[in-house]
């Protein structure tokens, strides 16, 4: 019952920070169309047809309305493919921050409870991860694991496995020292719960926040290694492989190939960093009073 | 009086850093029997809350360590216990309070959840028991609606509520032994005085001794038995509490007591003892006080003074008597 209570409060919470509210609008939008894309799509997103490559879409007349955003270089309808490729953006994002925030929060929980040599040698190996660029990063351990989506799953939450590392590894740090852990201590606690009762909730704020921008930033990636063709497989609908697959479009006048897969990324990244902002206002429970 | 429930002998714990060894706590020694209340006063960094997260085995791991000495709680060393002993006895047969009720209650829970999980852990309550026994415990620290109240997070309370609820947690599994450490310096003076009632009422109701860190000697006063003034991480003076404030021997104890206002007195201005708290990296040589003493003499500089009775349960460290 108090978690109905403290849900209602939270969504009410919600409703009153405007940035917040919208990046949470956009991106149920997003996962309705993930969830539904066959309701939405006006073409099957996979049927190509060369005679009508580069077509404008609904703004050169009625006659285009058929396409409302065009076709791709093998006449396949714009449109139809972003809806369809939502799922898979939203799916390598999700998946992706997944691996890296439950992989983050285990090197990070450890090294920063029990510093020492054990801080000393995972956060050294946690560097040699941060020394690369993040994309050669993920390409090398694509080339390791060879292409497809769900690899490039697992190279994106490496990827971002050191970032989620230290943000929970300093958060971690600031708690440990706090006098209610030494209060738990002394009424006869033990490491684990410490670590899993108390240490691991007061990491959370900054965690879901980090989290949340960085699915935006895995969508970003998943579509850089897409353009590359590392990513899902063609003809799979994927946003970074549409962009990778039209950018030659640029150069003959068709830019609806790129725009448009280009915008819903931006639009997806945008709404998930203004959620993410206004989860660092909502999970600070003293604005609960 | 009891018997002799906390023997402490020779406790030296000493924090190592890279500027050298911190002797926090160097000789300390004394008892404290069952249903007793032992205060144990100084100024801040005199060792005192070093000496009581020693006997809970909780001063800062891994620079910090007891090289000397033993600590017999309830006939057991604590000194030989492994961590996860200590666990079972931490919050258990010893509890502590700590000085910050602000900051001493996980932020994320609400307050109930703290008595819940020390009810479930040491004693194998049931949650559904362990809520039950909570809602007692927090109205027997006097918490007005305390069905309401479990549900409540720390920062929803004030700093008086929150120590209760701290008192209510250490005092759970009726502990023998509560170190309360400075639990009324972060409060108000009325609701100081509030808490210290409640301690003393709910420690002759279960029978707890008290292991009670100040830096008062008013609190001392009206609550304790028998005093131990710490100086420089040792016990200048031990003694029973009206044998202290009527028979003040050690120089240290003077000079505190001298700090102190009095209703009756018509000086204008308090006195203070010049100086400051010796630095525990380098001591002093000889008597630790030496440098801030009015009464030394030559044999001061030279040699410590060892902790001699000089009457019956009354100890004092001087070279003076």
């Amino acid at each position: 019952m108090r978690s109905i209570e403290s849900i209602a409060e939270t969504l009410r919470l919600l409703c009153r920070n405007r940035a917040a509210l919208v990046g949470l609008v956009i991106l149920g939008v997003y996962v309705f169309v993930a969830l539904f894309p066959w309701l939405l799509a006006p073409n099957d997103p996979l049927k190509r047809d060369l005679a009508l490559r580069y077509r404008p879409g609904f703004w050169a007349g009625k006659e285009f309305a058929r396409f409302p955003l065009g076709t791709d270089y093998l006449g396949r309808c714009v449109l139809s493919r972003i809806l369809w490729g939502t799922r898979t953006s939203l799916l390598v994002g999700v998946i992706a921050v997944s691996i890296s925030t439950g992989l983050g929060m285990f090197l990070g929980l450890l090294s920063g409870y029990f510093g020492g040599w054990v801080d000393m040698v995972l956060m050294r190996v946690v560097d040699v991860l941060f020394a690369f660029p993040s994309i050669l990063l993920a390409i090398t351990i694509m080339a390791a694991l060879g292409p497809g989506l769900e690899k490039a799953m697992i190279a994106i939450g490496i990827v971002y496995t050191p970032q989620m590392a230290r943000v929970v590894r300093s958060v971690t740090l600031v708690i440990r020292e706090m006098e209610f852990i030494e209060a738990e201590r002394a009424l006869g606690a033990s490491h684990a719960r410490i670590i899993w009762y108390h240490i691991l909730p007061n990491t959370l704020p900054p965690v879901v926040v980090y989290a949340t921008l960085g699915v935006a930033g895995a969508i970003l990636d998943a579509a850089a290694l897409g353009f590359l063709g590392l990513g899902a497989m063609p003809p799979a609908p994927e946003w970074g492989a549409m962009l990778s697959g039209s950018h030659k479009a640029l150069t003959s006048g068709a830019w609806w190939a790129v725009a448009f897969p280009g915008l819903a990324i931006m639009t997806a990244v945008l709404g998930l960093n203004l959620l993410g902002d206004g989860m660092r206002d909502l999970l600070d429970p003293r604005l609960r009073m | 009086m009891g018997k002799e429930l906390l023997v402490v002998e020779n406790l030296r714990t000493y924090i190592f850093t890279p500027r050298g060894v911190i002797r926090a706590v160097d000789g300390v020694s004394f008892t404290l029997d069952e249903e007793e209340t032992l205060g144990l006063v100084g100024e801040s960094g005199c060792g005192k809350s070093m000496t009581a997260l020693s006997i809970l085995k909780l001063y800062p791991k891994p620079q910090g360590r007891i090289v000397e000495g033993t600590i017999e709680f309830a006939g057991e060393s604590l000194v030989e216990k492994s961590e996860k002993e200590m666990q079972r006895i931490r919050g258990k047969s010893i509890s502590m309070i700590f000085q910050e009720p602000m900051t001493s209650l996980d932020p994320v829970f609400p307050v109930g959840e703290g008595i819940i999980e020390v009810l479930m852990v040491h004693q194998g309550l049931s949650r559904r028991e362990a809520k039950e026994r909570a809602i007692e415990l927090l109205r027997m620290v006097r918490i007005p609606e305390p069905e309401r109240r479990i549900h409540a997070y720390p920062h929803q309370l004030s700093g008086g509520m929150r120590q209760r609820v701290m008192i209510a947690q250490a005092l759970a599994c009726r502990p023998k032994l509560l170190i309360a450490d400075e639990p009324t310096t972060a409060l108000d003076v009325t609701v100081q005085a509030q808490i210290l009632e409640l301690i003393r009422t709910l420690k002759k109701e279960m029978k707890t001794a008290v292991l009670l860190i100040t830096h008062d000697l008013g609190v001392v006063a009206e609550h304790c038995e028998r005093v131990a003034v710490m100086y420089a991480g040792k016990i200048v003076e031990k003694a029973g509490v009206l044998s202290l404030f009527a028979r003040p021997l050690h120089p240290y104890t003077r000079a505190l007591l001298g700090a102190l206002p009095r209703a009756e007195s018509k000086k204008q201005r308090l006195e203070v003892i010049p100086g400051t708290v010796p630095d525990l990296l380098s001591p002093p040589p000889g008597c630790r006080f030496h440098p801030r003493c009015q009464r030394r003499i030559a044999l001061c500089f030279a040699e410590e003074p060892p902790l001699r009775e000089v009457e019956k349960g009354h100890e004092v460290a001087c070279h003076l008597l």
